[in-house]
């Protein structure tokens, strides 16, 4: 009678250490892989390349909350800075570079350097700077649009600029 | 404390050793000096897993606390020690760091010397080869011998961690040696291109003075291939994803997210695809020469814009993803390195391209027929804007007063934008429309060295309080080098775009020399908030030598001006009077 008892409680133990382990593991697996898509846009300020990237893998006591807010600081570092000097892109003022990225529910807000508005006053570099940088962080599972601020400010427009920053930006602006 | 030497100058930076590497702190004041001497910027803020450091060539650098793997550019390698935080500091290794940017750290009577170290890139295609080097530091190349098919070229002040020797046999490159000579502070690195038979090699301005760039065009025919002069192993190199040869589809994941009904394909190797939109709303990809390596799928589904998801293999080398949709939904295509995400949107859209194409894997790629191509589904929304003004148009000439927009020898974007605005008033006013001009001088809209916002919706009120039938911005465009040209016209709500093919058709049409850069949506300020329709066209660019030459000719502005009018005649028909309604 004892026996049986100290079976059954062993066995309800591996259950529910079973049901723990894959309930655990289960919710902690990030849906992002080892490549992020950077993407840039071309000079005909329209098409987007993608550029893949390696992401490190994800760390042991790294959420998927906290892994999807890395690789969207990644991935923003990676678009602002540009591809390889070889390959003809479109790229942000030289000295850009990405200060922060704020993940909050389907957002990634951008915090850039303030490199950014010195553009040299034509629409086709702003076009394509943001284009890029949108496509690549919406490219992230669970990112659907950027918000953009310049030195920890909120920015409306480039000086001289002609896009509309004020609002999140996403994919269906283009 | 250690003294670091950099090109000459020295930096008190706190760096003790650990293990065969250095440790720094990122706040550390001599540090942030050296970071900002070699033009390298920080990302990290408290609380973040990642430490990434970007070059000015760009190559990125990433760390990770607690990881001893660290990325540069696309080069991942082992680091000394994991980078660790404590007390709010974050300690990196210092030498990795270094190397990951191109510096041997060499120690010599007590001090740091920070050696440059040159990198060779060579990029072959066909006969002809493309030669770059790079240093952390300027870097001037110096012909010092040529002699048959071999040049010699010598480089001061940096070194050289790369093979000796390098076989190419490519791009009319045979061999490239390389020889580090001089003292380890004033380090020499002698460069022999050993050049195939006939072939012959010219320099070529570099964007900036850390590069050096050797132009190689080959003499005989060689086998197509490219080559690059990778560093030496320096700190056991972690292998990355190679290729697959086989192309499958591994997985195929959906999801209903806020946005839309989502599928994710997981796709190993490098693809092309093509997509297709039926009339009956049936919309399917097919990722060519890929074989179904997860389960085939027909399900039911019941997301608001898709009814049923199918997944299968067709004509044995093709696999099929075929989506039922419940309307005119738009479906973004994202084609990525390891697969394509499909977005079917909850929304109807009005204007969708029916077929499109891309690639999947490295250099992914997606194109889609142009929308004008593409198929109505339902007829344009019904038009919620009546103009109270319907004999007004206004014209928004770009820039003006404090912001001269784009500029070049003299020539401004807004003195241009206003001389073809004026134009253009004119031919509108013959042809009986009233015409206001945003601004009719070289003033701001808003105010002298208003925000750029503030500015932007100035010109926006002057539309929207004056009710008027039609918003025309008129720019010119601009970029940092001379290679785009060409005219574009933007819109952005989906209403206006008949607007904007009307008047982009007579642009095409009327000979004006410039490229054809078609109609393409934007999220330009103005186009956005106007209530009635409105686009914006960006003329030339000021920064092609052919667009630039058309600039300067009136002549050429009046062409444009005539081209505008008649797509706003075509668009608009004659003016009519108030309260006779619209269209
Ligand atoms: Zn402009």
């Amino acid at each position: 009678m004892r026996n049986s008892r100290i079976v059954f409680l062993a066995l309800l133990f591996i259950v529910v250490a079973v049901a723990a382990w894959v309930f655990l593991t289960a919710r902690s697996k990030s849906p992002l892989g080892d490549h992020i898509s950077v993407y840039y846009t071309k000079y005909d300020g329209t098409s987007e390349v993608a550029w893949p990237v390696s992401l490190r893998p994800q760390a042991r006591d790294e959420t998927p909350g906290e892994r999807l807010q890395n690789a969207a600081l990644y991935g923003a570092v990676q678009a602002v800075a540009g591809p390889p000097p070889t390959v003809e892109a479109i790229r942000f003022p030289a000295g850009t570079h990405v200060r922060a990225v704020r993940v909050t529910g389907s957002n990634a807000d951008v915090d850039l350097s303030p490199e950014v508005k010195s553009q040299s006053g034509g629409s086709l570099g702003e076009t394509g700077e943001f284009k890029g940088l949108v496509w690549t962080l919406t490219g992230l599972p669970g990112i659907a649009s950027v918000s953009v601020r310049v030195d920890g400010r909120r920015l409306d427009a480039l000086p001289g600029g002609h896009l509309e920053l004020d609002k999140p930006l996403r994919r269906s602006d283009w | 404390m250690s003294q670091v030497v950099l090109e000459g100058q020295r930096i008190a930076i706190h760096a003790g050793a650990q293990g065969n590497d250095a440790v720094v702190g990122l706040h550390d004041v001599g540090f942030k000096t050296l970071l900002s001497r070699l033009g390298i910027s920080t990302t990290w803020g408290a609380g973040e897993r990642y430490i990434l450091f970007t070059t000015p060539e760009p190559k990125i650098i990433s760390f990770a606390l607690g990881d001893v793997r660290y990325d540069a550019g696309e080069v991942s390698g082992q680091a000394g020690f994991a980078p660790y935080e404590r007390g709010g500091e974050v300690y990196l290794p210092f030498y990795t760091l270094l190397r990951a940017v191109g510096f041997e750290p060499k120690i010599d009577g007590g001090e740091t010397i920070l050696q440059s170290q040159v990198e060779v890139d060579i990029q072959s295609r066909g006969q002809a080869a493309r030669v770059l080097m790079h240093a952390g530091v300027p870097l001037a190349g110096r012909l010092i011998a040529s002699s048959g098919n071999r040049i010699v070229y010598q480089f001061d002040g940096v070194g050289s961690t790369l093979e000796r020797t390098r076989r190419v046999h490519a791009g009319g490159i045979d061999e490239i040696r390389i020889e580090q000579s001089g003292s380890v502070r004033a380090p020499v690195t002698r460069v022999t291109f050993v050049l195939s038979d006939g072939a012959n090699a010219s320099e070529m301005p570099s964007e900036n003075n850390h590069d050096f760039q050797l132009a190689i065009n080959g003499g005989r025919g060689r086998q197509v291939a490219a080559a690059t002069a990778a560093p030496a192993p320096s700190p056991s190199p972690v292998e990355t994803a190679s290729p697959k040869s086989v192309v499958a589809v591994t997985a195929v994941d959906a999801a209903q997210s806020q946005d839309g009904f989502s599928v994710r394909i997981a796709v190993s190797g490098n693809a092309s695809f093509e997509w297709h939109r039926l009339l009956d709303n049936r919309w399917y990809v097919d990722i060519h020469g890929a074989t179904l390596q997860a389960p085939p799928r027909d399900e039911t589904q019941t997301a608001p814009s898709v009814t049923s998801l199918r997944v299968h293999q067709v004509s044995g080398d093709s696999v099929r993803v075929a989506l039922t949709l419940t309307g005119p939904k738009l479906v973004d295509v994202n084609p990525g390195a390891d697969g394509l995400t499909l977005l079917a949107h909850n929304e109807d859209d009005d204007m969708l391209a029916r077929s499109g194409s891309g690639s999947i894997g490295g250099n992914a790629v997606a194109t889609a027929a142009p929308t004008s191509e593409g198929w109505k589904f339902k007829p344009a929304p019904a038009k919620t804007y009546v103009p109270t003004n319907p004999r007004l148009i206004v014209l928004d000439p770009g820039h003006g007063g404090s912001d001269a927009g784009a500029q070049r020898g003299g020539l401004s974007e807004k003195t241009l934008t206003l001389d073809i605005s004026q134009r253009l008033r004119a031919l509108l006013i013959v042809r009986g429309w009233q015409v206001q001009l945003t601004r009719t001088t070289d003033i701001d809209v808003y105010a002298p060295n208003d925000s750029a916002k503030e500015e932007l919706q100035a010109r926006v009120d002057v539309a929207n309080n004056t009710g008027a039938r039609l918003f025309v911005s008129v720019h010119v465009n601009s970029f940092v080098n001379d290679a785009p040209n060409g005219t574009t016209t933007y819109y952005y709500k989906t209403e206006d775009r008949q607007l904007a093919q009307a008047v982009h058709d007579r642009l095409t049409s009327a000979n004006l020399g410039t490229k054809d850069d078609g109609i393409i949506k934007n999220n330009f300020y103005v186009v956005v908030h106007t209530a009635m329709p409105a686009i914006l066209i960006e003329t030339a660019f000021l920064s092609n030598p052919n667009d630039f030459a058309l600039l300067q000719s009136s002549a050429w502005l009046q062409r444009i001006a005539k081209a505008i009018a008649d797509g706003i005649g075509e668009y608009a028909g004659a003016p009519v009077a108030a309260g006779s309604g619209q269209r």
